[in-house]
């Protein structure tokens, strides 16, 4: 192995990389934009969409004539303002009331009318079931009364549920499964134009047998390429993990949305930080060393797309299943690529490392990359690969 | 410098079955010659002279260049050979200058060196105006110079040229002219393809014709001459193919 080759191949790669628009893009701008613009837009989407269904929460169709009186301070407490219509169902499913009551004739059936879809509705539904309930223990109450028995016989014990996962426990399933999925995937689209520019793209522009052609040796030229395109993906996952970790940190985002989903408590301290990358470094390499040598197999730009495409997509349900409830950390499941890292990931945000499963998981995905690393390395010295026809 | 004894190379083609791309080819070529190697399309120049360059495995024979065995060291013939060809590319990103760098320093030039021996290229084929500009933003005469600067720059006593002029005009065509003729008054070993015979006619000390994967003949113009009874060497060629009486 000549160092010196490696490093004047990997220099050579990387100035070509950083030169090329495609790659800055998918290399350096979506990573460091992705999760600002998420948070930016999620955060704003959940606080407007809530408002906007509060305020729209607004009135109540009654059938005309057809309330009786008592039930007149529970429609005015729960602040809905009551709209008399022909038949309310409709009313509510045609959106000219956010929800609806209807009073049997013997006062023994309420029927509350709610349109599901709608979260306007919901929130007029539930306000009004809110003041409905409050009649119900009012008159439960009296009765008792009456009859001389208090009112507790009815509650001979108090149930309560409590969530025992801690806040950080809680945001970090959620933050996650997001980063799981979307730094592998960007990982693996970052990497893309590199692996294709550098083995398909050698072809295409006709200056792989001039590189060929050197006295270096093929296997000091493929590490300085496989290296490149490593760093390359690597790069994507460093910029995606840091931009989530920065746009937590950053009092610039309005996060008031996004601690609503992910908590307050999320880790952006250096261990944490330091575990997630330690997780993505043996699957950046694996994917580099893997996009490369599929790359090599075309023989051009488009015909290496069409390769690695269906790559990247393929890597999204792995990722993806990563993410779901339910869906844990074993050891079987820590030796399948891709959903193995998505896993773990999971669990380092949550705080609760498993060391023998990352030590597993990581221990996989080094094999998986050196295997990758090999495949690509004898590519570069098959001529059936490099003069495909 | 170049010894060449019955290479061969046959490929698998699914329709064919097996096809001998070059049949047993022997020839040699001394310092400051320029030996050319002349044949129709598809007649095996371009295979030899990849198998020559380590590009392609011979499937028989053998080959020493600059005392280097094929077989056995290709990377010390890759540091005796310039190997150039007429569809070869830059990379678009990566101007001349650093072109250059990049591949002597793959050809394990000393780094003390590096510098002047790409400055001294860059005169010497008049591509200062250029040497800081992108591949991508050259004219095909800039780019040309450049490749025929990045076939010279770790100075290899041999040259290996498929075709230089095939797709040029007649200018830049003249660039690559110029500098085998340079090339060989500095003692050079140079193998040479082409197709175009009067090129062939002007820059070979000997000729070789190629035909179906096997050499036919070799010697100087005026072996190939007194061979065939012809003055020009289209002519000669045509003959020696078998094909001139039926044109």
């Amino acid at each position: 192995m000549n160092t010196k080759i490696i490093t004047t191949v990997y220099r050579k790669e990387m100035l070509d990389l950083l030169r090329d628009r495609r790659t800055i893009l998918s290399m350096i701008a979506l990573p460091v934009l992705v999760f600002p613009l998420l948070f930016a837009v999620m955060t704003k989407f959940i606080g407007q969409a809530e408002k906007k269904a509060e305020t729209e929460a607004t009135t109540l169709a009654v059938g005309r004539g057809a309330i009786p009186a008592e039930f007149a301070p529970v429609i005015t407490r729960s602040g809905l303002k009551p709209i008399e219509v022909e038949d309310v169902a409709v009313a509510v499913r045609e959106s000219k009331a956010s929800a609806g009551l209807r009073v049997s004739g013997d006062a023994k059936t309420v029927t509350v009318y709610a349109e599901g879809t709608r979260q306007s509705s919901r929130i007029a539904a539930e306000k009004l079931q809110a003041q409905l309930g409050q009649l119900i223990e009012t008159r439960v109450a009296a009765s008792l009364r009456e009859a001389k028995l208090d009112p507790g016989v009815l509650k001979p014990f108090l149930v309560k549920r409590e969530n025992v996962a801690s806040e950080r426990k809680m945001g970090g399933f959620l933050l996650g499964s997001m980063l799981g999925y979307i730094v592998i995937l960007l990982m693996f689209s970052g990497g893309m134009y590199a692996a294709i520019d550098m083995a398909a793209g050698e072809k295409e522009r006709k200056t792989l047998e001039a590189l060929l052609a050197s006295p270096a040796r093929r296997t000091d030229l493929v590490l300085g390429k496989i290296l490149a395109c490593v760093t390359a993906t690597y790069a994507t996952a460093l910029l995606t993990t840091g931009s989530l970790f920065a746009s937590l940190k950053s009092n610039a985002l309005d996060l008031k949305g996004m601690e609503k989903l992910v908590g307050s408590n999320v880790p952006t301290d250096a261990v944490t930080i330091s575990l997630v990358l330690a997780t993505l470094l043996p699957v950046a390499i694996m994917a580099g060393a893997l996009m490369l040598a599929i790359a090599l197999l075309a023989r051009s730009f488009k015909e290496a797309q069409s390769y690695l495409t269906p790559l990247v997509m393929m890597v999204i349900f792995p990722a993806l299943l990563g993410g779901l409830p339910g869906m844990e950390l074993t050891p079987v499941i820590s030796l399948v690529p891709i959903l193995n890292s998505s896993q773990l990931l999971k669990l380092i945000l949550q705080g609760e490392t498993p060391l023998s499963l990352a030590l597993l998981t990581n221990a996989a995905n080094v094999v998986y990359a050196a295997l990758c690393f090999a495949i690509a390395a004898r590519s570069f010295n098959d001529e059936k690969v490099l003069y495909r026809t | 410098m170049i010894e060449i004894r019955g290479l061969s190379r046959s490929f698998q083609d699914p329709k064919r079955g097996e096809v001998k791309a070059v049949d047993a080819v022997s020839f040699t070529v001394e310092r400051g010659e320029v030996f050319g190697l002349l044949g129709p399309n598809g007649a095996g120049k371009s295979t030899t002279l990849r198998m020559l360059a380590t590009l392609l495995k011979p499937t028989a024979g053998s080959a020493r260049i600059g005392g280097c065995d094929l077989a056995s060291d290709p990377a010390g013939v890759r540091r005796q050979i310039g190997f150039l060809t007429g569809d070869m590319g830059l990379y678009a990103r990566i101007t001349p200058r650093e072109t250059l760098t990049f591949f002597a320093r793959l050809a394990g030039v000393e780094e003390g060196l590096i510098r002047g021996r790409v400055s001294g290229l860059i005169e010497k084929l008049d591509m200062g105006d250029f040497a800081d500009t992108r591949a991508d933003k050259l004219s095909s005469g800039m780019k040309q110079k450049t490749m025929i600067a990045r076939t010279l720059v770790h100075d290899p006593p041999v040259l290996i040229l498929d075709e230089p002029t095939a797709t040029l005009d007649l200018p830049t065509a003249r660039i690559i002219e110029t500098s085998i003729v340079e090339a060989r008054r500095a003692g050079k070993c140079i193998l040479y393809s082409t197709h175009i015979m009067e090129e062939a006619e002007y820059l070979c000390d000997r000729i070789a014709v190629i035909h179906r994967g096997q050499l036919k003949v070799s010697g100087t113009m005026e072996d190939l001459r007194a061979r065939t009874g012809k003055q020009r060497l289209r002519e000669v060629f045509l003959d020696l193919l078998e094909i001139g009486e039926a044109a």
